[in-house]
């Protein structure tokens, strides 16, 4: 028996994963995998470590990251519901113009329940301030709001890039 | 911690706690641990043979008659196949993938 290191020593079709994902899920258990893209940007980055929890055990609202397969992009799609609309959510990623369309229930895989970086958990994004988000994005206000806060910080030299932010930490561990 | 295997004995997937597929023709397992399945950390893959003795993991057979099985079907003696079915049934019973039938 051979342990699998990465997911793309197997590499997994979209088909493979949905199915993988939803038999991990019809049994009550979370699937905890990598993102890829930059579709939620942000506050999800490509290469964070997801987890999605079933619907039976976390509850899908306004704001909340979910998993879909997305009819539009004919893929799984890790994308934030920004409005409630009889039996499903208008969903849209926090860095996509347009939304996604209408995600019956039925559609919706899971609910994003914590969020790894670099071996940290990410807590921004998922807490309360996920109804100020979906406002954001519900209005097609999210990138720009994003873009301002980069160009603020930038021009009071208080901009990090994410590269140096690892190099910082590991200064301050030193 | 020590596992012993019982040739006599009847072992049966954990059915609640594995999700199992074949993909691009690799018997691919992935463990559900603490109420997680790990597509990062934690899969798993099973050549041709321990394919086939997953197979024979049904619940009915015991040990034995799938080593005999497998003696019938893959090139090899009959001890070699019977210490490489030892091996991978303790992994897989350390890794709570499978469980022995209790009657």
């Amino acid at each position: 028996m051979q342990k699998s290191e990465t997911e793309n020593k197997i590499g997994f079709s979209n088909e493979e994963l949905v199915d993988i994902i939803t038999a991990t899920l019809t049994k009550g258990a979370s699937t905890r995998m990598k993102a890829l893209g930059s579709s939620m940007n942000p506050f999800i980055r490509c290469g964070d470590i997801l987890t999605i929890s079933p619907l039976s055990k976390a509850s899908i609202g306004v704001g909340k990251a979910t998993a879909f397969t997305c009819v539009k992009r004919k893929r799984l799609t890790v994308h934030r519901a920004i409005k409630k609309e009889g039996n499903g959510y208008i969903i849209k990623g926090d860095n996509c113009g347009d939304p996604d369309g209408l995600v019956s229930l039925n559609n919706i895989l899971g609910v994003i329940t914590k969020v790894e970086r670099d071996n940290r958990r990410i807590f921004f994004g998922l807490g309360v301030e996920r109804f100020i988000i979906a406002f954001l994005s519900r209005r097609g206000w999210l990138p720009f709001v994003y873009r301002f806060k980069i160009f603020i910080l930038k021009n009071t030299g208080k901009f990090i890039p994410a590269n140096t932010r690892k190099f910082i930490k590991c200064r301050i561990r030193l | 911690m020590e596992i012993t295997v019982n040739l006599n004995a009847v072992y049966t997937p954990a059915d609640d706690d594995v999700v199992a597929r074949e993909l691009h023709g690799e018997f691919v397992i992935i463990p559900i641990s603490s109420g997680v399945g790990d597509l990062e950390d934690e899969i798993f893959s099973l050549n041709e043979t321990g394919k086939a003795l997953w197979e024979k993991l049904d619940g009915k057979r015991s040990l034995n008659e799938a080593v005999s099985e497998l003696s019938s079907d893959f090139e090899g003696s009959v001890d070699e196949i019977k210490n490489d079915v030892i091996g991978l049934t303790e992994e897989l019973v350390k890794r709570k993938i499978i469980a022995e039938v209790r009657n």
